[in-house]
């Protein structure tokens, strides 16, 4: 019987010893795999989970963007034989389910080592303290790389924690048939929309959007250029903008909206309005001028359409930045830093931005990508300037408390509500919300 | 054959019988639907009343117990328009539904011709995602130039109607698109109920002289009592809880003209991300779909005693 359990032992610390021995392997004749579930080698003894959004993998059904995926994925799979990374994709349309089960994982102790994190969701992971600083895994030359609108979100106590992949901002479109000169103030959209009337061309002078989060993305840069601000990141992120200065621009904001449909320079409708409605207007020939993203403007006919920057109050200038970022959630330092190695090589790294982004059609936030021959036009040099002087959406988990607010009182304001009331309403309620959350 | 159709009777007797003989069969026949209950709809419910008891947001760690929700949901000056909009979405949407559902079971039961094509129609109508069909009368509605209703008005010469941005008109076409969802439903049900009517009944009163109408009121509807409450019940339970066509076609708005209960419990959930509130507002759709069906309850009892 004892040497019958000596036996056992003796096999059992074998095989621990054994698979101890094989995890440090690197695996011999093993191919690495690039898809959309899989990338690097199979069986390596770093093994990654990451969460992409499923548009900026291989499960993309756009064929160049599925052949840089593949190429970046197998280039960095030759140079990483120890590591391999599962790969989970993000649904289309399904941000915030995916950012919820995410955090709610990460808050429980079982993230996914890395992921695509929204731009607007970042201030939740920073406040639920998930994410791992990954300054050690970075240059400075790198890190100055980057527009200083990425570092308000993706830094925090001076330690950096996401990278940021890519952006979007907002143009003011004009058609040059009915629009001569781009209206640099709103007293200048008023008058392009008099100057409209009296030449009896029947178009809407100005559109802009209301509907879900556009609304407030396009309402933001206008209240922003007024050197006002929605919360006080010196102050733990708290809400201001019913505050003082804040509260006069936010209602100045609105108020522009409101003067513009009561003026007949843009119709009510707009609350109904994205991106995708204000292009097919503008296809349709039914508006001299409008705004919408930067990825719109492929779309126009370039014979009749120029962009430029978005009118303000007087003239100031801003933006507002979407995007998403890469957020590093492993613990462990050795993954922690092949997973930085890989989002670098894949999507954030000069070449990767380079490469990857035009065939996305989205704006590269690293200055140094602008000297790639794919981004030397005037279009690209316009966003350049547009990258300078915006802002991304506040890193704080209250912000999307606001954004949907700001789409109701859009709604209301047109319905006939009080301006002044419903911005007090709107900040009140933020108020509570973050005292309860205090 | 009586002795053929006695003896699985007398099976189920002394099974009855084994039952009561030994009461602790009773509980492992109804272990494995008490667990999914449990499981699936105690414990959610029970977690969504904890939550409302809560500050709870998503990706907050340290959740502390507080009536602030409940203040904060309860004095919020929205949610007098988002109960009377339930109100009215629900009512509208019930009656509709119930009415036209009659309707359609009746001209079902007509048998004429192409009749088959309406029941498919009425089935495909209530199995698309709520979410499709909000997209779908969003694009009747829309006033922009792909609007179907909007640019067939125009092309007659009349005025464009703003569906989707006049507040009254909005709620109006979310009721119009939630009743097209949910009517073949209703008729399918009510279709089944009226195939069960014996046909001897509306003979007998046609000999007896008794006209379309009466026979309508003395036999159909009668007959149809049963089924009607239960399909109020369950449209009632349905459209209390509906949100995801709503999210589709309006998203809420303008403001808030069109968001009820069940949408505002999404929107505080899963964009404004408070879970505390949220919950709150679960909690309301509760309490409301319980009023619901014990008044209909009530109603049912009040019939069996007439």
């Amino acid at each position: 019987m004892k040497k019958f359990m000596s036996l056992i032992s003796m096999l059992l610390l074998g095989g621990v010893l054994f698979g101890a021995g094989q995890q440090d392997a690197v695996p011999v004749d093993v191919d690495p795999v690039a898809s959309a579930t899989e990338a690097g080698t199979p069986g390596a003894p770093v093994q990654l989970r990451a969460l992409i959004g499923s548009w900026n993998t291989m499960a993309s059904s756009v064929e160049s963007r599925k052949e840089y995926y593949e190429q970046a994925i197998l280039a960095w799979a030759e140079e990483h034989p120890d590591v391999y990374v599962e790969i989970e994709g993000i649904p289309g349309g399904q941000t915030a389910q995916a950012m919820t089960k995410l955090i709610t994982a990460a808050i429980a102790g079982n993230p996914h080592d890395f992921a695509n994190i929204d731009s607007q969701w970042v201030g939740n992971f920073h406040e639920a303290g998930v994410l791992s600083p990954i300054d050690d895994y970075l240059t400075q030359e790198d890190k100055d790389q980057f527009f200083d609108f990425t570092k308000i979100v993706t830094v925090r106590d001076g330690k950096q924690y996401n990278l940021w992949a890519e952006t979007g901002l907002l143009l003011y479109y004009y058609n040059t048939d009915y629009v001569k000169v781009a209206p640099r103030t709103w007293d200048d959209v008023f008058a392009l929309n008099d100057t409209l009337k009296a030449e009896g061309i029947d178009k809407d002078a100005f559109l802009t959007q209301g509907k879900g989060a556009a609304a407030a993305f396009c309402l933001l840069p206008s209240y922003w250029a007024q050197g006002a601000v929605l919360f006080d990141a010196a102050d733990n992120y708290r809400p201001v903008f019913g505050e003082g200065k804040n509260r006069d621009a936010m209602i100045n904001s609105f108020s522009f909206i409101k003067e513009l449909v009561d003026a007949g320079a843009m119709p009510s409708e707009m609350i109904g309005y994205d991106h995708n409605e204000l292009e097919a207007e503008a296809k349709a020939d039914n508006v001299a001028s409008f705004i919408a993203g930067s990825w719109k403007q492929g779309g126009l006919d370039p014979e009749k359409w120029e962009y430029t920057s978005l009118p303000s109050m007087d003239g100031s200038k801003s933006n507002i930045y979407g995007g998403w970022t890469f957020g590093f959630l492993a613990r462990d330092k050795k993954k922690l830093e092949e997973s930085v190695n890989f989002v670098n090589a894949v999507y954030t790294s000069r070449d990767a931005m380079a490469d990857r982004l035009p065939r996305h059609g989205y704006i590269p936030v690293r200055k140094d990508v602008f000297s790639a021959e794919a981004f030397k036009s005037p279009f690209y040099e316009v966003i350049y300037k547009e990258l300078e002087v915006g802002r991304a959406r506040p890193a704080t988990s209250m912000y999307p408390e606001v954004e949907s607010l700001i789409e109701e009182a859009m709604g209301k304001i047109l319905s006939g509500s009080d301006v002044a009331e419903t911005v007090d309403e709107m900040y009140s309620k933020v108020v509570r919300s973050y005292n309860a959350k205090n | 054959m009586r002795k053929g159709a006695s003896g699985p009777l007398l099976i189920l007797f002394k099974d009855i019988l084994m039952i009561e003989h030994n009461k602790r069969w009773i509980l492992q026949w109804f272990l494995p639907v008490l667990i999914i209950l449990t499981l699936f709809y105690l414990f959610p419910l029970l977690d969504a009343i904890r939550l409302s008891f809560t500050n709870a947001r998503i990706g907050l760690a340290n959740v502390k117990f507080s009536l602030s929700s409940y203040e904060a949901v309860l004095t919020d000056p929205d949610l007098p328009v988002v109960l009377r909009n339930t109100v009215i979405f629900v009512i509208f949407t019930v009656f509709c539904q119930l009415t036209l559902g009659l309707l359609v079971g009746l001209l079902l039961e007509t048998h004429l011709k192409g009749m088959g094509l309406l029941k498919l129609a009425m089935i495909t109508a209530w199995v698309v995602p709520g979410v499709i069909a909000g997209i779908t009368w969003n694009l009747l509605y829309s006033s922009a130039s792909w609007g179907v209703i909007n640019n067939t008005l125009e092309l007659f010469g009349a005025e464009k109607i703003s569906f989707m941005t006049n507040p009254s008109w909005a709620l109006v076409a979310t009721i119009i698109a939630n009743v097209w969802r949910g009517t073949g439903f209703s008729g399918i049900m009510q279709y089944g109920a009226l195939r069960g009517i014996d046909p001897q009944l509306y003979e007998a009163a046609s000999i007896d002289g008794a006209g379309s109408f009466r026979r309508f009121w003395g036999i159909t509807l009668p007959m149809l009592k049963p089924m009607l409450m239960i399909n109020l019940v369950l449209i009632t339970i349905s459209t209390v809880n509906t949100y995801d066509a709503i999210w589709a076609l309006t998203k809420g708005g303008p403001g808030i003209s069109t968001t009820v209960l069940s949408l505002q419990t999404y929107k505080s959930t899963f964009l404004r991300l408070n879970l505390g509130q949220g919950a709150v507002y679960a909690v309301l759709m509760i309490l409301s779909s319980t009023i619901f069906t014990a008044i209909y309850l009530r109603m049912m009892k009040e019939e069996n005693r007439g």
